[in-house]
């Protein structure tokens, strides 16, 4: 039987976690949700963050440079893809866009292969982010204390900017009815946009923050991008709060689930997937029916 | 000058302006399935059209063909002179052409303050909330609800709130009063006739027939897509044959 302190440590180990899934599904939820369209490059966009983050403080040294330059970089890769390709696929049919979105996410995952070469490569922590942090009585890595803290200001940052804001109203809207939004006056086409870059941007923040926790691989978003599909099931498709509440639920399961038996962590999201799709169909805070 | 055309046009046809929609030989579908059959209507200023007919006669899509959620294969829609049958909806409620659907399609995630502010975010002089809801007083008592806790006949205030609240130079009713108990479709009706009383421009797509003719000034009757009447109230009254077999009345 694994101690307290390990408990809680990994229990920590699955806030941490979990905080970077929620960041990453909810702006895949959101995309799904208001354009229609499951973003299979969503995993290859986080990676992308990851390798800015990699090239960024091996040319400055800077952490805030590279969270800067990956937000950036995603966002405007966001904009173009929108503009260029996913706009002309929200009338096509879903296998169309899958099609379309798989093979961007294949695209860049080789890209970055061709570039930086297959082998895992290592993101230093940040210099404020060494030490560790004494709890009582479990020690505990200061920079994982430190992802939860980024990662809680950019969730509330989301949530002001859906709840608060014109552009918020519009998406929550457009989740539900688009047609009736257009039909409002109100052209849901822009909105579109802002939200797949700005979901392009989210996963490449989380790409940049999670960097120095692991090593950097081209094919690291795989992963990832199949536990936030867990996540958005399991919170509700289109709901920020789902998300949130998903990926701590998901990064717990995943994290506590390790610390008896690492080979059952994968197979325990899955297991409490089914049970809330038998519960709930809609997911915990889900309110759109989707076949 | 335009201005000067309508007031005469007012001036000799009682209150009624000039032509403010034309609509000339559209032909609409639903992916394969022919629709509307070169149906032809014009809605002049300050008037009350109402589009009668059965079910599946066409009517919704009508509607839905001047709002610009379905695009007509041939014809053309003129509003105020230009042509826009072509548009993207978003436009065409910009320019003061505002839908009601028959499914009222209210928001159930957002509050009913937020289905007002949404439906006003586009509107170069949305109506104060305290307007709409002088008109509307359950909704104020309501405003912080979700729209998916509403009934239905507060989702129908709600609706017709969010067209209202745009200031639109026409209004597109389909069925306001459909499935809603006699005292709410009393209400309604009255929140109408103060519409026009005002003058507000408005096509209403209705079954119950009755309820139509106390508000239209005018009516046309589709079947099957066809467009096989036009006249006042009236007139429809004496017409029993157009009544019994197109409206079943």
């Amino acid at each position: 039987m694994p101690t307290l302190p390990q408990f809680l440590s990994q229990a920590f180990n699955g806030i941490a976690l979990g905080s970077l899934l929620a960041l990453i599904a909810s702006g895949l939820s959101i995309i799904l949700g208001a354009l229609g369209v499951l973003n299979f490059a969503h995993g290859a966009m986080f990676m992308l963050g990851a390798y800015v983050a990699f090239v960024a403080l091996g040319a400055w040294g800077s952490f805030g440079a590279a969270l800067a330059l990956g937000a950036l970089a995603l966002l405007a890769l966001g904009f173009a893809l929108e503009r260029g390709l996913i706009r002309f696929y929200y009338r096509r049919p879903p296998e169309d866009q899958i099609l379309v979105t798989f093979g961007l996410g294949i695209m860049m995952v080789e890209a970055v292969r061709y570039i930086f070469g297959p082998l895992s490569q290592r993101v230093p922590l940040p210099g404020w982010g060494q030490g560790i942090v004494n709890f009582g009585f479990f020690l505990y890595p200061l920079y994982r204390v430190q992802v939860i803290g980024m990662v809680a200001v950019l969730l509330l940052a989301f949530y002001v900017l859906l709840y608060r804001t014109r552009i918020g109203l519009v998406v929550r809207a457009g989740i539900e009815d688009a047609t009736m939004v257009q039909l409002l006056g109100t052209n849901v086409q822009r909105m579109f946009l802002v939200v797949f870059s700005l979901g392009a941007m989210a996963a490449g923040i989380a790409g940049v923050i999670y960097a120095p926790l692991s090593s950097v691989i081209p094919n690291m978003g795989e992963p990832f991008l199949v536990e936030c599909f867990v996540v958005i099931v399991i919170g509700g498709l289109g709901s920020f709060p789902g998300a949130v509440v998903g990926g701590i639920v998901v990064g717990e399961i995943l994290s506590l689930t390790t610390l008896f038996n690492p080979a059952y962590a994968q197979a325990a999201i899955y297991a409490v997937m089914t049970l809330v799709l038998i519960v709930r169909p809609r997911g915990l805070f889900g309110t759109l029916g989707r076949a | 000058m335009t201005r000067v055309i309508k007031a005469a046009g007012a001036a000799m046809d009682g209150g009624v302006g000039a032509p403010m929609i034309e609509v000339e030989r559209i032909n609409s579908y639903y992916g394969d399935s022919h629709i509307l059959f070169d149906v032809s209507m014009a809605v002049h200023e300050r008037e009350v059209v109402a589009l009668l007919g059965r079910n599946g006669a066409g009517k919704s899509t009508t509607l839905k063909t001047l709002a610009g959620a379905v695009h007509p294969r041939s014809g053309t829609i003129r509003f105020e002179g230009a042509a826009i049958e072509a548009l993207p909806s978003h436009v065409i409620a910009q320019r003061g052409l505002q839908l009601v659907p028959e499914e009222r399609r209210i928001f159930g995630g957002l509050s009913v303050t937020e289905n007002l502010e949404l439906a006003a975010l586009s509107a170069p002089q949305p109506l104060p909330l305290d307007d709409i809801f002088a008109i509307f007083p359950r909704l104020r008592e309501r405003r912080g609800s979700y729209g998916r806790s509403l009934s239905g006949g507060e989702q129908q205030m709600l609706a017709i709130a969010r067209a209202l609240i745009r200031r639109p130079r026409v209004i597109l009713l389909d069925e306001p009063f459909e499935g809603l108990a006699v005292i709410i479709v009393q209400n309604l009706l009255e929140v109408c006739r103060a519409l026009v009383a005002q003058g507000q421009t408005i096509v209403i797509v209705e079954q119950n027939v009755r309820a139509a003719l106390t508000l239209a000034h005018r009516t046309y009757v589709l079947n099957n897509g066809h467009m096989v009447f036009e006249g006042t109230p009236e007139a429809l009254r004496a017409a029993p044959d157009v009544m019994d077999r197109y409206l079943g009345v």
